[in-house]
């Protein structure tokens, strides 16, 4: 493939997971959560699902930019279900932002991934 | 044993789930398209049924090159570059030094360690204290020389201790295996560069050859046949003696098809075998020639035996027209590992200021390429005695 190696395609991918897991936390499941259950504006069932995703994707950008495997794994699976998340927006969300927004995080969502699986070939010996 | 049957059982999840996932990712885009004229829907029923026809159409077609991707993806992940083994381990051997020299210099306290070989530096650690002394130990494997290891002293004015240049030489023999190793990759890889480039400039030669020279009389005879067509019935003198012409040419290609084909191989190793192509080889002004070899001849791969065949013309024509020689004798000696070409003439035998031509480059190179060994050197009555030994 490239020629990025494989812990600069993995750090790259934690840094992308990183920026979009603190936007969601900031930009959505906070100021829901502080709402509470009774008054969010959006399913509680949903911002609570978000909030862990957003977690999950911290704990797994730690681990993929130490390089570890469970960081790469637990990355794509977060960004997989993201990926749900950005199609389902598409196909029921209003509204030209939303589209944008979900279209934008479904590029991030699948260049993570296949950041994740990327595969480094080294050209020369000594 | 058990991160093997982990990263096997992480390979055997991923995999299949990444597929199944980028078939409903397909399909969900697909209908993000499909129904794009009545977003937002209200439920997945709005979507219509042909758009998940189009969406399995769009998986069936990507279905080999996307399943093959992941897979070489998720086999990486999982297993790491293992699949790559000729990768992994020109990088372990780029790794290997600096590593041995990271460590020698944590493990001892040295400031400074440098590792050098065939007169240049492989790989350094650390800056040597200005004014500290440097202590050198001579890096051996298997009694050569591979190179030289170079440790500075922890202070300024402050030698190594005798139980320190003890420890250094001891780690030494590891540090010289690991240099050998390091420069037995570097050696195969620059064989397979060596390969591959032979193998195109040989390939050029031979496109050369044919565009050049085959590929424009060929269509110059087509041209000329056509003439020669036209001329049959309305000048049948002028035909005639374009046939002629024309039978001159068709045999002048076929003297560059068969001059083509011999630099390829020669014919007559395989129309003859070994001992009788030498026997044939093309006679040398002057030259008598006796030719030994077994009865019936071993099998030898095709490379030695086209080698042996070379090397032994040339030895030939060097002794005709360099070394003034009468005679010759060319002998075959097969071995139980190993297959000898010895090439004796009687001639002048070699000057004492002699020097490798273009010729003695070529013998020694077709020897070596082959894990074979060329000496040329004096003949035990005078002459010369060209010696070329490969392994079976």
């Amino acid at each position: 493939m490239g020629r990025m190696t494989r812990s600069t395609a993995l750090k790259v991918a934690a840094a992308l997971s990183v920026v979009v897991a603190i936007i969601g936390i900031v930009a959505f499941d906070l100021p829901n959560l502080v709402l509470g259950a009774e008054e969010s504006r959006d399913p509680f069932a949903i911002v609570l699902g978000s909030f862990t995703s957003d977690v999950v994707a911290l704990v797994a950008a730690y681990g993929a930019w130490r390089l570890q495997k469970w960081g790469a794994v637990l990355l794509i699976a977060v960004n997989s279900f993201w990926i749900i998340q950005a199609v389902g927006s598409l196909l029921f969300d209003a509204g030209a932002g939303a589209m944008a927004f979900a279209s934008v995080m479904l590029v991030h969502h699948v260049a993570v991934i296949s950041l994740c699986l990327w595969r480094e070939r080294v050209v020369s010996a000594v | 044993m058990r991160s093997e049957r982990a990263a096997r059982r992480l390979y055997q999840l991923l995999y299949p789930f990444l597929l199944i996932w980028y078939a409903f990712v397909v399909a969900g885009l697909v209908a993000v398209v499909t129904t794009w004229p009545q977003r937002p829907i209200g439920s997945l029923d709005e979507i219509p049924w042909w758009s998940h026809a189009i969406a399995f159409a769009v998986v069936a077609a990507t279905w080999a090159p996307v399943s093959a991707h992941l897979d070489r993806g998720v086999h990486q992940l999982a297993f790491g570059q293992r699949d790559n083994a000729y990768e992994v381990a020109g990088h372990v051997s780029r790794q290997l030094l600096p590593s041995v020299a990271a460590a020698l210099a944590g493990t001892m306290s040295l400031p400074h360690v440098e590792i050098e070989a065939g007169g240049r530096v492989v790989t350094s650690y650390g800056k040597a204290p200005e004014g500290a002394p440097i202590t050198t130990i001579p890096l051996v494997y298997q009694n050569h020389a591979v190179g030289t290891l170079r440790v500075s002293a922890r202070r300024r004015r402050d030698r190594l201790s005798a139980t320190d240049v003890r420890l250094l030489e001891d780690l030494a023999r590891q540090v010289a295996i690991t240099l050998h190793a390091a420069g037995l990759s570097a050696a195969v890889q620059q064989s397979r560069e060596q390969l591959v480039t032979a193998r195109e400039e040989e390939r050029r030669r031979i496109r050369r050859d044919l565009h050049d020279g085959l590929a424009p009389t060929l269509a110059s005879l087509g041209l000329r046949l056509g003439v020669l067509q036209r001329a049959i019935a309305t000048d049948p003198a002028a035909a005639t003696e374009m046939a002629a012409e024309l039978r001159t040419d068709v045999r002048q290609a076929t003297a560059d098809i068969r001059r083509l084909v011999y630099e390829l191989r020669p014919p007559m190793l395989d129309e003859f075998g070994l001992a009788d192509a030498l026997r044939n080889l093309r006679p040398v002004d002057g030259l008598s020639r006796t030719v030994s070899a077994p009865d019936p001849m071993p099998a030898l791969p095709a490379a030695v035996e086209v080698a042996l065949y070379r090397i032994a013309a040339e030895a030939l024509h060097n002794a005709a027209r360099h070394a003034g020689a009468t005679r010759c004798t060319v002998e075959v000696a097969a071995g139980a590992g190993d297959v000898v070409l010895t090439v004796t003439d009687d001639g002048r035998g070699l000057p004492v200021d002699y020097l490798a031509g273009v010729g003695h480059r070529s013998m020694r190179e077709r020897s070596t390429e082959l894990g074979g060994t060329l000496d040329i050197g004096a003949g035990p009555s005078g002459g010369t005695r060209v010696v070329a030994r490969f392994p079976r």
